[in-house]
């Protein structure tokens, strides 16, 4: 990229006088042409070309045309599609931002789940009261930014139900997570008022989540990308105040994460 | 078209051939990127060929130039029908024609004739068009899975997307391979298509 100029000069008067001597000729429009063609192809070859501040800016406006053009293509009553227990995928994919040994192991009397922000009864939650709220079991794909996908079985409280229960302002723009690993996210109201968003507790059939995939509690969204589906959740707050979350902010994932 | 090698042509289709081929290699650089993420088939592709740096850039670049590429081919694909040029140029194919122009290509490759399309390039340009509408079908599909969950069902689910998505990326890469080569194989084509007008000798002759 930050090559001098001058060979691409160089290069463009020799394919010139190759030109010429074919009976072609290139006048001044054509030259600007060319240049401006090679500088686009010398631009995009190869080099990290988003490292620009200016290229940056332009691709994370981008980015928030697409979380509006997402909600746009959101239909609230549409469900994801769901499949039986033949299809689900064994084992179970496991991934985060560390490895699976740094996996957190929460000790589950001393657990609690805040709630706070919109809310009129902001209290801690222990696991069995959450337990003890009427539960959803549904078997659904897990799609990760990176591509793969895999089937698997949660079991938990539909969170539409839960932010009825706590009293959620619903005309709220956002719900957000913070998890026990420092990982945090948010999403749109519609979203979390979907009637698959979970949550879960349960994995696989058994009432109880591995810690690998969240332990003890964690957001399940089938119309949602892997990474909006937060573990170790801690506290959950409704708000209208736009947080983002840990992949959007440190590499400038797409915030809506829509499927 | 009086004098077929020498005429430019029109400007909405040099327009859209080359913003075409600039969000092209954007999606196909940047894709390449993304692909590294969780790869299937081939390992990787080499890095240099890549654009975005790793995989939250590339997906930045793939789902921005995205909405160019749709855009200008929506605007190609309209104005090709309407201005009946997909019909003179492209659909006029016989099977005697095709027959003819095979043997033809296969004896002199860089055999132009009048500088009209033949059978084969027809239909090589015909088939090129599906396998694009293809291509943003799937990464349609893709992109929304679960709202757009019909199509990905009649494209055989998640999975089976993916590798579709590929596949007909590398077509249209092959395809863009030979377009390449034939055009930087004959000037009088690929110059008048940059807009470029040829001084032609017989004219100063």
């Amino acid at each position: 990229m930050n090559r001098p100029p001058v060979d691409e000069a160089a290069a463009l008067r020799r394919l010139s006088r190759e030109l010429q001597a074919r009976g072609l000729r290139l006048d001044r429009r054509a030259w600007l042409r060319l240049s401006v063609a090679g500088g686009a192809s010398a631009l995009l070859a190869g080099c990290n070309v988003t490292d620009t501040d200016g290229l940056q800016q332009v691709l994370r406006r981008i980015s928030r045309f697409n979380d509006g053009a997402q909600a746009a293509l959101l239909r609230p009553g549409l469900r994801a599609p769901e499949y039986s227990a033949a299809q689900l995928t064994k084992p179970f994919r496991f991934n985060a931002f560390y490895s699976e040994a740094s996996v957190p192991e929460v000790d589950e009397a001393s657990w609690r789940l805040e709630v706070g922000g919109r809310v009129q009864h902001a209290d801690a939650w222990t696991l069995p009261q959450l337990r003890a709220l009427p539960v959803v079991t549904e078997i659904t794909r897990l799609i990760c930014i990176e591509g793969w996908s895999a089937v698997g079985q949660w079991t938990g409280v539909p969170l539409s139900h839960f932010l009825r229960r706590i009293g959620a302002d619903l005309s709220a723009r956002y719900v957000a997570f913070r998890c026990v690993d420092g990982y945090y996210t948010s999403i749109d109201m519609e979203s979390a008022m979907h009637p698959q968003t979970l949550l879960a507790h349960g994995f696989a059939g058994a009432d109880r989540l591995p810690d690998e995939f969240g332990f003890p509690l964690r957001l399940r969204i089938p119309i949602k990308l892997g990474f909006k589906n937060p573990k170790h959740l801690v506290g959950i707050a409704v708000t209208n105040e736009f947080s983002s979350g840990y992949w959007e902010d440190l590499h400038g994932y797409n915030w809506f994460g829509g499927l | 078209m009086s004098t077929p090698g020498n005429d430019r042509p029109p400007r909405w289709v040099r327009a859209t051939h080359w913003i075409h081929a600039a969000s092209f290699f954007t999606l196909l650089a940047s894709g390449w990127q993304i692909y590294a993420a969780d790869p299937f088939w081939v390992p990787a592709f080499p890095d240099w060929a890549t654009l975005g740096g790793s995989l939250p850039g590339a997906l930045q670049w793939h789902f921005a130039a995205m909405w160019l590429f749709v855009a200008n081919g929506l605007v190609a694909v309209t104005t090709l029908v309407a201005s009946g040029r997909l019909r003179r140029l492209y659909l006029s194919v016989s099977w005697a024609g095709f027959q003819a122009d095979v043997a033809r290509f296969v004896r002199h490759p860089f055999d132009h004739g009048d500088g009209g399309r033949n059978a084969v390039q027809k239909l090589a340009y015909l088939g090129v068009l599906v396998v694009l509408a293809l291509e943003v079908a799937s990464g349609l599909s893709l992109w929304k899975p679960v709202q757009f969950q019909a199509l990905s069902a009649l494209l055989g689910g998640y999975e089976m997307t993916r590798r579709l998505h590929f596949a007909g990326m590398a077509t249209l890469a092959c395809f863009v391979v030979g377009h390449v080569a034939l055009a930087l194989a004959s000037p009088q084509l690929l110059l008048p298509m940059l807009g470029l007008r040829r001084k032609a000798r017989e004219e100063t002759r």
